[in-house]
């Protein structure tokens, strides 16, 4: 197969996982017991306010199919909504009266001992009761929450806010959280990386020595240790005692550079200001060391396991027998094979740098993706807390993919 | 040639010598089990003997706010003037609860899953596959804090939704372990003289999922535990006033920049020991009950 080919195959098997990974976040956000609106208001809300709510979110439309009817056409002339399902419930004021032939949105049917009850939402945005039998009722069964929000997400429309500004495009707030987000991963990964490499490679090399049990032991230790609470232990070493480095946000007061590309470092380096870098290096390094000491466990683990696996190797064999010195044997020959099996399962690892990145975030202030998810459940802002968690699920495809094309175009024999 | 251990239940008389020859037989990889198994024991009893241990209640102000460490107050005191060192103690107890929960809650649903899918294979397996993978690749974390968003505080919600998060490894691991045995002889043996689906199921292949589903049970914890922190750190835990780790971690954290650091430094201490015990456990479990794994 070409590279082409293998990536249009790539990228095509990724549309499966994309939509069941969209369908979780959809059964976590609505099917799942824990009611959306009750979420967003605080208990005692008006029910008005909370069946508004309802209405302008999609929230009134059936989970999945919709065979209740999504619209209702008026048949008869003389029709009136009601407060609720009964004809002694007051009549609802409507600004011009209802004609023959008027389509209403159909979002509630009740039963009641009068006969079945319609709730319908006229043009103007006014809603009442009123008898089925006024209407003829169409049914389109795509008229559903979940056919609204795939379909929404195809258009890359990520929905708006809620608080706390009512309106505010969601992928306005992505674009200004996620170069953050990356800034750190990328700095957590790099630092990641040199321990974990030169840390598993040490490791393989003397394997059974006593550094060899040491360096295993830090990657369990380090793995158990929470990523928040080693934060507030640099935090409280570094910041607070030296008083080295800042503890908290991501650069000094009036330095924030005028963005480009949203990541403070290169920011400052295209606009040329050396005391924004300083200061948004200075920020980065303590996070980032967070982050990078977090994730090393599992990278000197599985660098050490893939290099085992190298040194016994018939090439490594046959380099030892032609009599190389084994340092070279080891970090030259074995290393740089062992190097792309271990950046590609480093770039599995995007997932666990992703859940690091959240709780390393809440701990610095760092005004990144994680952070922004914390505040806006903090604010309940419903539209927002499923918009971040479907933009995480595509960002993780996306990198599994881009993992797996470079993996790919590295070593032919994959794409085999 | 040294004995094997026969059993791992050892006499009562002969645990002396039976840990011996476990250490000589198994190495380093019996002192790490060891090393969790003794984390894990004393953290359970700290979990049932916790009334008699924390000399206070750990809901009540029984001293001035900020008290640095003392003989009175092991760990100081919040800025509320609760004891730390009660909360710390009673803290296991919420921590303990919810990973044990949502362990066991996940294992009830992710090994007969695994063992269902790897076992008839077809369709309905890769159809498991393909969601399972898809849960596996994503942030537990991030998952995990939907759903308790969703689901609100307390104890039981919090455990599902951390529950949910590693059906996933459960399935993949006993899945891939059926794969493996249903390919050895005996099985085909079995099949041969005529041994219906549920026999081999229950004789032959469970048996042989079983030291796996232990590890990845005591792994599960660990990160259960790492979870349950994290989540109660950024606030979607257990509901205060009961005691939490992750909570209590996330409250002391505005006092940092005053340099109280007992507010800060036990909670997490605790969580790093107990996470590092079922860790520890797994690992050297996985090299003693697996050990074809070993050369990998």
């Amino acid at each position: 197969m070409s590279l082409r080919g293998y990536i249009i195959t790539r990228a095509l098997l990724a549309i499966p996982m994309i939509l069941i990974l969209v369908t979780v976040v959809f059964i976590i956000m609505r099917v799942m017991p824990g009611d959306p609106v009750r979420v967003m208001l605080r208990p005692g809300a008006p029910q008005e306010y909370v069946d508004e709510i309802r209405h302008s979110l999609g929230l009134d439309k059936p989970l999945f199919i919709n065979l209740r009817g999504s619209s209702a056409v008026v048949t008869q002339s003389g029709v009136t909504l009601r407060d609720g399902p009964s004809a002694e419930e007051p009549e609802i004021p409507l600004d011009s009266p209802l004609a023959e032939g008027d389509v209403l949105q159909l979002t509630d049917r009740r039963t009641t001992e009068e006969g079945e009850w319609l709730r319908l939402y006229t043009a103007d945005g006014a809603d009442g009761w009123a008898p089925i039998e006024w209407f003829s009722i169409r049914i389109n069964p795509l008229d559903s929450q979940y056919i609204d929000y795939v379909s929404a997400l195809a258009r890359l429309d990520f929905g708006e806010s809620i608080t706390p500004v009512t309106g505010r495009p969601v992928i306005t707030d992505l674009k200004a959280k996620f170069p953050k987000t990356l800034e750190l991963s990328i700095a957590g990964m790099t630092i990641a990386i040199i321990i974990g490499v030169a840390g598993g490679a040490f490791s393989a090399h003397k394997r059974g020595s006593p550094a060899d049990y040491g360096i295993r032991l830090y990657g369990i230790i380090i793995y158990a240790i929470p990523v928040f609470w080693l934060g507030l232990m640099l935090q409280l070493f570094f910041g607070i005692y030296l008083g080295w480095l800042p503890v908290q946000g991501m650069i000094g007061t009036g330095l924030t550079p005028e963005p480009i590309t949203g990541m403070l470092i290169v920011d400052s380096i295209l606009r040329v200001q050396p005391a924004s870098l300083l200061s948004a290096l200075k920020h980065l390094t303590l996070p980032s060391i967070t982050l990078g000491l977090y994730i090393s466990g599992v990278f000197i683990r599985l660098t050490r396991a893939n290099m085992l696996q190298m040194l016994r190797q018939d090439f490594v064999t046959a380099a030892r027998a032609r009599g190389i010195k084994e340092r070279v044997v080891v970090y030259q020959y074995a290393l740089k094979n062992a190097f792309i099996p271990i950046l590609t399962m480093m770039g599995l690892q995007f997932a666990v740098l992703l859940s690091g990145a959240v709780l390393t975030e809440t701990t610095f202030n760092w005004e990144g993706m994680g952070r922004f998810l914390v505040r806006r459940i903090e604010l309940r802002d419903y539209p927002s807390i499923q918009s971040t968690i479907v933009f995480f699920a595509l960002l993780v495809t996306a990198v599994s993919l881009i993992v797996d094309i470079v993996y790919a175009r590295l070593d032919p024999r994959i794409r085999y | 040639m040294i004995d094997r251990p026969r059993t791992i239940i050892p006499g009562l008389g002969s645990f002396a010598s039976w840990f011996a020859r476990g250490a000589r037989w198994y190495g380093a990889e019996w002192y790490i089990t060891s090393a969790g198994a003794v984390i894990l024991f004393i953290i359970i009893a700290v979990t049932i003997l916790a009334p008699y241990i924390a000399p206070y209640d750990p809901t009540d102000f029984v001293g001035d706010p900020f008290i640095a460490p003392n003989s009175q107050f092991l760990m100081g005191t919040d800025k509320l003037g609760r004891d730390i060192f009660s909360r710390v103690v009673y803290g296991a107890q919420t921590i303990m609860m919810v990973a044990i929960f949502s362990a066991v809650l996940s294992s009830i649903v992710g090994v007969p899953v695994g063992l269902l899918s790897g076992f008839t294979g077809g369709k309905l397996d890769r159809a498991l596959s393909l969601v399972m993978d898809s849960i596996y690749s994503f942030p537990g974390l991030i998952l995990a804090i939907a759903m308790a968003a969703m689901l609100g505080p307390g104890i039981v919600n919090i455990s599902i939704a951390i529950a949910v998060i590693y059906i996933p490894t459960y399935f993949r691991m006993v899945r891939g372990q059926v794969l493996s045995v249903k390919e050895e002889l005996y099985v085909e043996a079995a099949e041969s003289l005529g041994a219906s689906a549920i026999t081999i199921l229950r004789s032959y292949v469970f048996p042989n999922v079983i030291p796996s589903v232990v590890v990845v049970f005591s792994l599960n914890i660990s990160d259960a535990i790492l979870t349950e922190a994290g989540l109660s750190f950024i606030g979607l835990g257990v509901p205060p006033p009961t005691p939490d780790w992750g909570f209590d971690l996330n409250a002391g954290r505005p006092y940092l920049p005053g340099g109280r650091w007992w507010l800060i430094t036990f909670p997490g201490i605790m969580i790093a020991i107990v996470a590092l015990g079922f860790s520890l456990l797994g690992e050297g479990l996985n090299e003693i009950l697996n050990p074809r794994l070993r050369e990998a």
